[in-house]
C-alpha cells in the first residue's frame, strides 16, 4: 500500500551511489589530484597506481586520475547527451506510429529500416564525417544511430498498449489523444526504454571510443576514455594498465548506470515492486 | 443468475421474481420524453472477404431512470453498437454508415471527434467487462476518478482529488481515502468495477452505458454491483443501457429489453411481457435455455441448435432461419421487418409497445 521505498531497492541504491560517485569524480577529480591535464613527467611514464599517481601514469608520464576525470566530462555527457537525445525522438516517434498505425506508420518506420540498413559505426561515421570533428557533432551522430532502437521498441509496445481496456476506457472518459499518448501509454511503455537507454550508455561511450581513435571524434588532446582506451592498446603488451583503467572505468559506469536504471524501472512500476514483497515469507 | 430468481410459473414460463415491486410501477408511471433516440443505426465492419453489416438499422429509445437491456449472443453486435453510439467503433475496420442518435438536439453520429470527447465522459459515461484491466496500472485509482474531474468539470487538482473520494465514497468503496491512494492491483475485481463506476459518474452523466458490467465478478459482486447502479441510476435520474449476455441480469434490473441477433433487433419488449410471452423463435429459445435450479435434472437443458452466422454471412432472408424451429419457407426468401404492436396485454402508455421482427412469430403476428 505504501509507495515503493527507495531504500529497500538494492539496485537504485548501488547503481545510485556509482552514478554519483562518477559525477563527483568528473567534477572533483584533477582539483583532488593536484596534476594538471597536460602536465608530462617522463621520469615516471607507465606508472601503476602509486600514493602520487592514483591511477598511475600513461605514455608521457601524465596524471591518470586526473586525465580519466577530465575524460569522465567528456564522455558521460557525450554519452548521456546522445541517448538521451536518441530516447527522447525515438519514443516520441514510436509512440506517434504506434498510437496512430496507418500510412504514418508505414512510412516513418520505412525511414527507420534505412536507418537500420546501414551498420551503426558507418552511419556515425558518415555523419560525423559530413558534419566534422567536435563534441557537439559527435553527440548528434551517435544520438543519429540510436534512435531507431528506441523508436522500434516503444513503437511495439504502443501497439500493445493502445489495445488495452484502460486505454478504451480513457477514450470513453473523454481523454484526448495526446493524453492518451503521454500520460497513459507512455508511463506504461517506458519500463524496456530505461533498460535499453542504461545499456546504450555503455554503447555509446564505446562508440565514441571508437569514432575517437579513428579520429572522426573528441580530437586528442581532450582526454576523452575512448581514446585512452584505444591509445592503450598500443602498449598493451608492456604496460597494460593503461587500457585497464579505462576499461574498467568504462565497465563500472555502464554497471552503475545499468543497476540505477534497473531500480528506477522498479520504483516507477507499482506493480513489480508489490510482486516483490509478496515474495518475502512474511506468510 | 443472480439475486432475482427465475422460475417457472404453472403454464411453463419463465418469471421474473425478486424484483423490487415499486419499480415496474414507477417505471410505468414514467412518460419522461426519450434522452436518447437511435434510428437506423448501421455499422459496417470492413474485412478482408468485404465490408460486414455487423449492426444493421438498429432503433431504440432510452428515457431518463429507464433501463434498457441489451441481450444476445457474442458477436450479435451489443458492444459494436454501444461502441458506435459515442464514436468508438474501432475505425479502420469498423465504420458506422447509417443512422442517426439523437441526443440533447445533436446527433452523436455526426458530432466531430472534438465534440464527442466532451459528451464522453460528461453526459454519456461508459463501463466496461473488465475491471481487471480496465484501469491504468500505474495510476492510482483516485487520479483516474480526478483526471475526469479536472478534464471536464474544470477542477482544481486540490479539488478534484477530493472529489474522487467523494466518488469512491458514493460507490460505496469502504475507508475511500485510503482506496484513492491505492493502485488497481491492489484492489478486488468488485472493488475495480466500482471505481469504474466512480469514473465514469463523476460528471453525472445523463446516460451511462454499462458493456457487461458483471460479467468478470462472481455473483455475490455481481449483484452488489447492479444494485450499485440501480440505487445511483435513482438517485441520478441516469438513462442506463446494460449490455449483457446474462438474462438473470436482464430480469433484475431492465425496464425494457432488447434482443438482439446478427446485428439486428429481433424483439423489444418490457421485461416483464419479454419473460413471460417471448415472441420471437430466438428470444424463446434463450429464455428457455437459462438453467432453473432445483427442478428437472434429468431433463436436458433446452438450447438453440447451431450458431450464429458468421459476420459478413448475410443469408437472403431472416437470419435466425437455419436455426430456427418455426421456420417457414418464406423466412428463407424474405428479412422480416420489425413490426411493433401496441395495447396489447400489459402494454401500458407509451413505453408498453413491443415489436418482434419475425414472420412466425409466437402466439401469432400482430
Amino acid at each position: 500500500m505504501a509507495r515503493p521505498r527507495i531504500a529497500g531497492n538494492l539496485s537504485l541504491v548501488v547503481g545510485g551511489a556509482i552514478v554519483l560517485a562518477i559525477l563527483l569524480f568528473a567534477l572533483l577529480g584533477p582539483t583532488l589530484s593536484g596534476y594538471s591535464v597536460e602536465g608530462m613527467d617522463m621520469r615516471s611514464r607507465f606508472a601503476t597506481p602509486t600514493a602520487d599517481h592514483w591511477l598511475g601514469t600513461d605514455n608521457f608520464g601524465r596524471d591518470l586520475w586526473t586525465r580519466m576525470s577530465v575524460g569522465a566530462r567528456v564522455s558521460v555527457s557525450i554519452a548521456l547527451m546522445s541517448v538521451g537525445i536518441a530516447v527522447l525522438v525515438g519514443a516520441t516517434v514510436g509512440l506517434v506510429c504506434g498510437y496512430l498505425g496507418g500510412w504514418v506508420d508505414l512510412v516513418v518506420m520505412r525511414v527507420v529500416d534505412v536507418f537500420l540498413g546501414f551498420p551503426p559505426i558507418v552511419l556515425a561515421l558518415a555523419i560525423v564525417a559530413a558534419l566534422g570533428p567536435g563534441v557537439v557533432n559527435l553527440t548528434i551522430s551517435l544520438a543519429a544511430v540510436f534512435w531507431t532502437e528506441y523508436a522500434r521498441v516503444v513503437r511495439s509496445v504502443t501497439l500493445a498498449q493502445r489495445e488495452m481496456d484502460y486505454v478504451t476506457a480513457a477514450v470513453a472518459l473523454g481523454a484526448s489523444s495526446a493524453r492518451i499518448v503521454f500520460l497513459e501509454i507512455l508511463p506504461n511503455a517506458i519500463g524496456p526504454v530505461i533498460v535499453l537507454a542504461t545499456l546504450g550508455l555503455g554503447t555509446a561511450i564505446i562508440a565514441e571510443s571508437g569514432l575517437s581513435f579513428l579520429g572522426f571524434g573528441v580530437e586528442p588532446p581532450t582526454p576523452t576514455w575512448g581514446w585512452t582506451l584505444a591509445y592503450g592498446t598500443r602498449y598493451l603488451r608492456s604496460d597494460p594498465w593503461l587500457s585497464t583503467v579505462a576499461g574498467l572505468a568504462i565497465m563500472v559506469t555502464v554497471l552503475g548506470f545499468n543497476l540505477f536504471g534497473d531500480g528506477l524501472r522498479d520504483i516507477l512500476d507499482p506493480r513489480g515492486v508489490a510482486q516483490r514483497v509478496r515474495r518475502t515469507p512474511t506468510q | 443468475m443472480t439475486g432475482a430468481t427465475a422460475g417457472r410459473d404453472p403454464a411453463g414460463r419463465l418469471a421474473v421474481e425478486g424484483r423490487d415491486p415499486g419499480r415496474d410501477e414507477r417505471a410505468a408511471g414514467r412518460e419522461a420524453a426519450s434522452l436518447l433516440e437511435v434510428e437506423g443505426l448501421t455499422t459496417v465492419l470492413h474485412l478482408p472477404g468485404g465490408a460486414a453489416r455487423v449492426v444493421r438499422n438498429v432503433s431504440f429509445e432510452v428515457a431518463s431512470g429507464e433501463t434498457l437491456g441489451i441481450v444476445g449472443e457474442s458477436g450479435c453486435g451489443k458492444t459494436m453498437l454501444a461502441l458506435s453510439l459515442i464514436g468508438m467503433a474501432p475505425h479502420p475496420p469498423a465504420g458506422v454508415v447509417a443512422g442517426a442518435a439523437r441526443f440533447r438536439g445533436d446527433d452523436l453520429l455526426a458530432l466531430p471527434v472534438r465534440a464527442l470527447r466532451e459528451v464522453r465522459g460528461r453526459d454519456i459515461g461508459m463501463i466496461f467487462q473488465e475491471p481487471m484491466t480496465a484501469l491504468n496500472p500505474l495510476m492510482t485509482v483516485g487520479e483516474q476518478i480526478a483526471e475526469v474531474a479536472r478534464r471536464h468539470l474544470d477542477l482544481s487538482p486540490r479539488a478534484a482529488r477530493g472529489h474522487s473520494i467523494e466518488m469512491l465514497e458514493r460507490v460505496r468503496v469502504p475507508d475511500p481515502d485510503r482506496r484513492a491512494r491505492s493502485y488497481p492491483h491492489e484492489l478486488s475485481g468488485g472493488m475495480r468495477q466500482r471505481a469504474m463506476i466512480a469514473a465514469a459518474l463523476v460528471c453525472d452523466p445523463a446516460i451511462l452505458i454499462a458493456d457487461e458490467p458483471t460479467t468478470a465478478l462472481d455473483v455475490t459482486i455481481q449483484s452488489q454491483i447492479l444494485s450499485l447502479i440501480a440505487d445511483l441510476q435513482e438517485r441520478l435520474g441516469m438513462g442506463v443501457i446494460l449490455i449483457t449476455h446474462d438474462l438473470g441480469v436482464i430480469a433484475e434490473t431492465a425496464d425494457r429489453v432488447m434482443v438482439m441477433y446478427a446485428g439486428r433487433k429481433v424483439e423489444e419488449a418490457p421485461v416483464a411481457e419479454l419473460f413471460a410471452d417471448p415472441r420471437h423463435p430466438y428470444t424463446r429459445g434463450l429464455v428457455e435455455s437459462v438453467p432453473i435450479v432445483g427442478r428437472g435434472r434429468d431433463l436436458p437443458l433446452a438450447e438453440i441448435a447451431g450458431t450464429v452466422p458468421e459476420a459478413g454471412e448475410e443469408p437472403a432472408g431472416c437470419a435466425f432461419a437455419s436455426r430456427c424451429g418455426r421456420v417457414e419457407e418464406r423466412c428463407r426468401r424474405e428479412a422480416p421487418r420489425f413490426a411493433e404492436r401496441r395495447g396489447g396485454p400489459g402494454s401500458r402508455g407509451r413505453r408498453g409497445w413491443r415489436g418482434t421482427a419475425c414472420h412466425n412469430p409466437w402466439g401469432g403476428t400482430a
